[in-house]
Formats: structure tokens, sequence, C-alpha cells
């Protein structure tokens, strides 16, 4: 009974011992679990953020060309509009050193392959008002498209229009209807997710 | 002496939850912002169609200019692949006030994620007084 009674005495007198082993936070293993936790979800979140940042500032830049190539078609439709004469030329984007003057003269051999192959037809889009006086010409540059303005000799104004990367226009036109049709045609490369777009306008001179 | 040397399971929890919430909500405010882009650059390059088409009217000679022969013409590409059921309808007509013209109302009809959209409309005139003959 005695033995039991000093037993049971004790068990119920906590040495100073244990109460230092009492837990008071987390353990090693909680901690580094959470840890991994807390960073698996924060590279998730920055990942995720980083994806609707970068596909909105696409979306907003896609939305800036746009607008750009708004202005440059209405500019363009309003100058075909207003034309009583449409012409195509054909130049060398390669041979920078062109003028028009020198296509004009057919000094610029029209679709003549360079040896690397390189494609490098550029087309004048010549537009004329009816009075004769003043002509309108677009092409593609390097660094876009140019729209030159010229009265009688005399250059008057250079606008050069910026095109959203890779795209080149191409020019045609079509005189078999009742009005002289002439289509611009924005290409991009074809590792280019953008697609073509294609615009037209109609000279108000009717055709001969 | 009941000193906290660490945070409590709860509130890691509810930090967590918090941060969860905030992403999901960033995430989707940006979504919806790319949304309303895309829908800008869609409308942008629907009224580009419906003034290509307009042009392309104006060259045709006018006894060709019927809603028939305009209903006809096939969607571009660039606006099939984004819209579906997409379709040209057309309103022609005879008008001798204030001029003599053929009026055309062009409309670009379509259903856009499983929704019949509003048309896209755009009314113009071709005069046929003086070079009707043509």
């Amino acid at each position: 009974m005695l033995g039991k009674k000093g037993s049971t005495t004790r068990a119920f007198v906590a040495s100073p011992l244990r109460r230092r082993r009492r837990r008071s936070a987390m353990i090693l293993l909680e901690l580094v679990a959470l840890v991994a936790i807390i960073a698996s979800i924060m590279s998730l979140s920055a990942v995720v953020m980083l994806q609707a940042f970068r596909a909105h500032s696409e979306a907003l830049k896609h939305l800036r060309q746009t607008e750009q190539l708004q202005q440059l078609v209405q500019r363009w439709r309003q100058d075909v509009h207003a034309a009583a004469q449409v012409e195509l030329l054909q130049g060398d984007l390669l041979e920078h050193e062109w003028s028009r003057d020198a296509v004009l003269a057919g000094e610029i051999p029209n679709g003549e392959e360079h040896d690397d192959g390189a494609v490098s037809r550029v087309a004048f889009l010549q537009l004329t008002d009816p009075t004769n006086s003043k002509q309108i010409t677009y092409h593609q540059t390097r660094n876009g498209l140019l729209r030159e303005l010229r009265e009688g000799a005399a250059l008057v104004a250079t606008e050069q229009w910026t095109l959203p990367e890779s795209g080149h226009i191409l020019f045609s036109i079509d005189e078999s209807g009742r009005r002289t049709v002439v289509t611009a045609r924005l290409e991009y490369a074809p590792a280019s997710p953008l697609t073509t777009i294609e615009w037209i306008a109609c000279a108000e001179a009717p055709n001969e | 002496m009941n000193r906290r040397a660490a945070f409590t399971v709860l509130e890691v929890t509810i930090a967590i939850v918090l941060l969860s919430a905030a992403v999901v909500a960033v995430a989707q405010f940006v979504a919806t912002v790319n949304q309303g882009l895309r829908d800008r650059g869609l409308v942008r390059q629907m009224g580009w169609e419906i003034e290509n088409l307009r042009e392309k009217i104006s060259s045709w000679p006018l006894a060709d200019i019927t809603a028939e022969n305009i209903s006809a013409v096939p969607c571009p590409p660039s606006l099939t692949s984004q819209l579906d059921e997409a379709r040209w309808e057309a309103d022609v007509q005879s008008i001798e006030v204030p001029l003599q013209a053929t009026q055309i109302t062009l409309r670009l009809k379509c259903t856009l994620n499983g929704q019949v959209a509003a048309p896209e409309q755009l009314t113009f005139w071709i005069e046929t007084g003086a070079d009707s003959a043509r």
C-alpha cells in the first residue's frame, strides 16, 4: 500500500523537466510542411499573375497596333476615294537606294530574283488626283509603310506608318468593275500568330 | 507564462485562404480586361469587313446590287474564325429624295459564345442618277 501511495505521489507531482517539454508551437516537421505549402502557393500565384499580366500586355499591344492601323486605313481610303487614276508600280525592296523616278523609268528590274533568293519585290501604289497636280505614293519600306505626297515634282509630305512586327502590305488593283477597286493585304510571317487582314477601297471616279 | 512563439495553424490557414482569394481575384480581373480588349479588336475587325463590303458593292454594276447578291458574298475567314454562323444580310431600296439613289443597309449577323450578337449595321447610298447607264 505504501509503495502504491508513493508511486501515486510521484505521478501527481510534475517534474520541472516534463514542464519544459510541453509544446508551445509547431514541431519542425509541421513547419517544413507549412513552408512547403506556402512556397508552392506563392510560386503558383506568381506564375498565374505573370501569365495574366503578360497576356494583358500582349492584348494591349495588339489593340494599340489595331488603333494605328485604323488611322492608316482611314487615310488610305480617303486617298483612294479621291484618286482619279490608280497605278501599281513594282520595285525592289532590297535595292533600297531606288527612287520613285527610277522605278517609273523602269531602271529597277521587276520581279528579278536575288542571288540569295530573298523575297524583295515591293509595290508602289500611286494615286493621282483628278487635276493631275497631286500624286500620293504608298510603298513598303523596311520600317513600315511610307506615304509620300508630291505636288508636281516637289515632295510635299512624307508619313511613315509602322506596321505590326513582320507585317508587310501587298497592294492589288481590280479594274474589272464599275469602279477601280484597290486591295491592301497585310500579311505576316508564317510563324506569326497574327492573321492576314485585307482592306478594300474603291476609287470614286468611274472606270472608262 | 503563456508566451506565443509562433502562428497557430488557424492563423496560417486563414492567411493562405486570403492569399489564394486575392490571386484568384486578380487573375479574374486581368482575364476580364483581356476579354474586353479582344472584344474591342473583334468589333474593329467587323467594322473593317463591313466597310470592305461597302467598297466592293460600290464597284458592282447597279443592276447587280440586290439583297440576294449581297447575302451570297461569303464572310471573310478573319470573321468566321472568331464568330459562329456569320453571314451578311442587306436591305436594298431605291429612293428619290433627297437624291436619286439606291439605299443599302448592310448587316453582319452572327452568334458569339452561343448567343446571338447584335448585328453590326451600316447604311449607305449609291447615287444612281449620274451613272446609272453604266
